[in-house]
């Protein structure tokens, strides 16, 4: 597992020299053919199997290192147009910065001891802050990387207190422990629990500590928003489900707290989101509400849980990142984001609205898509961890579904806006950013069996 | 027809008849308005010398106030109200209806019974 990791400072190294002429399909090239090394590692067993040195590999770390991976040539290919006016060190560094960032995601999925997971994923936030406040378009972008930062700063160092306690008590934090013993029965151990926990809370987010995504989402550029909505939301959940099946069954207190905000949160997030009138907004706060069950999945602490959150979160992972590529796409056609100012898109572009079809359609929860088994997993087992939870879920799925239909149809549907001029055609580089999306997204319906 | 006094001048074949006449002309001037305005978007569409997109200082102004209305965000006794009717009593109730339930579970496992024996609803 260490060639992915050295493929990446490789891949750094290359993109920082290489002729600036070359300098994109280097990235992405070099980003795509790094997809073979991790589809190698790929096995299906749910807890630690492939060991090597400080990486492990197992299913969730392996499904999420590929799903970040895979995000890397699309997030270069996504932001090449919008970057052609900028000077070519900053584009440079514009690669570099997602290159980076993909290789300290890699190293967070991959690793197999706390400590180093916690650096990799602190130090994914540094390229991201990057990419939101250097190159996003609006000047709410300073408090937009203001946001993302602090959040996740506060969030995380209560992580780590608690995991160097953790280490000095144990003498190790190694991912295949059980936190037990530490200390039977105190009450303290409930902090010690949360203070893990609240890290991957924020990240993920859940409804109290949501307030950084929608900023960072539409404020940065469109490799910052595919990013984040692909997979840095990801490491919430996959940090969780790590961290609480070590803490499994000696933490006293369960986590109502979390799942009634969790699923307030979707019904509410489902509700902001038929009132949006920003294209990127609404996908940012549908991010929200799919991330609430998947908080739900994982705080159950059952197998049927942590399956249906994984599920959730590769299905997430894809679509989201799609959804906000297809609305780049008008953006750098129309300047706006603004849903009342782009209507009709479907007349102007039928083949993408074919994209935005089967986007919209997977986030909506439609069988047979890979987001349906993953809610429908989730919800079971937020269902059998209590009765009374159907009413929340059911009504967030509809809100859910709801809102997506409402983004298709205001921005497909209705009379064509006639003020736009020299709307360029859509490239077969957008094409075949929907079609990369979409099409591991499609395949994995076939065989679900990779999921289970 | 205002020689004869009583009804409106602009309505000469009596399709409102309860809208006194300065309702009517205040109409009339809004219409005006909004012609107006409907005309010069149509210029600024059709200018056949415009380069990229057309921009409606209205929508943006609209948009902007639409996106901007957390920071002039202002405490006030409606909002505290909402907030604590969407924000803090759905999380209490929510919470204490989990926390009951999951106790009653608990419960029951430790004495043995499984889920919902005795009700309506069975599983």
């Amino acid at each position: 597992m260490y060639h992915l990791v050295l493929g990446y400072v490789g891949l750094v190294m290359s993109v920082w020299v290489c002729d600036s002429k070359v300098m994109w399909r280097v990235g992405q090239i070099g980003g795509l053919l790094l997809v073979v090394p991790a589809l190698g590692l790929m096995n299906l067993n749910l807890f630690i199997s492939g060991v090597s040195g400080a990486m492990t590999s197992d299913f969730m770390s392996v499904a999420l290192t590929v799903l970040s991976i895979w995000l890397l040539p699309l997030m270069l290919v996504a932001s090449q147009q919008h970057m052609v006016n900028e000077a070519k060190f900053y584009q440079r560094v514009f690669i570099g910065c997602q290159v980076f960032l993909t290789g300290g995601l890699v190293l967070a999925f991959l690793a197999s001891d706390l400590l180093l997971f916690y650096i990799a994923f602190e130090s994914t936030l540094l390229p991201t802050l990057m990419l939101i406040t250097r190159w996003g378009a609006q000047k709410e972008r300073y408090q937009a990387g203001t946001y993302f930062m602090f959040f996740t700063m506060v969030g995380s160092l209560p992580l780590l207190v608690c995991l160097l306690g953790q280490y000095q008590l144990s003498g190790s934090l190694a991912l295949d422990l059980m936190f037990v013993g530490v200390s039977k029965g105190e009450y303290i151990i409930n902090f010690w629990w949360l203070g893990c926990v609240v890290a991957f809370l924020v990240k993920l987010p859940l409804y109290g500590t949501h307030l950084w995504l929608p900023k960072a989402h539409v404020e940065a550029p469109i490799a910052g928003s595919m990013v984040l909505a692909g997979v840095l939301l990801k490491l919430g959940g996959y940090g969780m489900i790590r961290v609480s099946y070590l803490w499994g069954s000696s933490a006293l207190v369960s986590g109502e707290v979390i799942l009634a905000l969790a699923l307030w949160g979707m019904i509410s997030m489902g509700a902001i989101c038929l009132r949006q009138t920003d294209l990127k907004s609404l996908i940012a706060y549908s991010s929200v509400g799919h991330m609430a069950l998947v908080v739900g999945g994982v705080m159950t602490g059952t197998a049927w849980g942590y399956n249906g959150a994984m599920i959730l979160m590769i299905a997430h992972g894809l679509v989201s990142s799609c959804l906000f590529s297809l609305a780049n796409s008008w953006y750098e056609r129309g300047h706006t984001r603004n849903l009342i100012g782009s209507r009709g898109l479907i007349m102007l572009f039928p083949l993408i609205g074919f994209s935005w079809l089967i986007s919209s359609l997977m986030n909506l929860a439609l069988p047979p898509a890979i987001n349906l088994f993953g809610e429908l997993v989730a919800m079971v087992a937020v269902y059998n961890w209590s009765v009374y939870s159907v009413a929340f879920m059911s009504l967030g799925a509809v809100l859910t579904a709801g809102y997506s239909l409402y983004m298709y149809g205001m921005s497909q549907w209705g009379n064509v806006m006639k003020g736009y001029k020299n709307l360029y055609i859509i490239t077969s580089r957008e094409y075949l950013l929907g079609l990369l999306h979409l099409m591991p997204a499609i395949y994995l319906i076939f065989y679900l069996g990779l999921m289970f | 027809m205002a020689a004869s006094g009583g009804k409106p001048p602009m309505d000469s074949w009596r399709i409102f008849p309860d809208v006194t006449p300065e309702q009517m002309r205040a109409e009339a001037e809004r219409q005006a308005i909004r012609g107006k305005l409907r005309a010069a978007m149509q210029e600024k569409l059709r200018d056949p010398y415009a380069v990229g997109n057309f921009e409606d200082p209205a929508l943006t102004r609209w948009y902007y106030v639409r996106n901007h209305q957390f920071d002039n965000f202002k405490q006030t006794p409606k909002t505290s109200f909402l907030g604590i009717v969407f924000g803090i009593a759905p999380i209490a109730v929510l919470t204490w209806l989990f926390w009951t339930d999951r106790r009653k579970m608990k419960e029951d496992w430790r004495k043995g019974i499984g889920r919902n024996k005795a009700s309506i609803i069975n599983f």
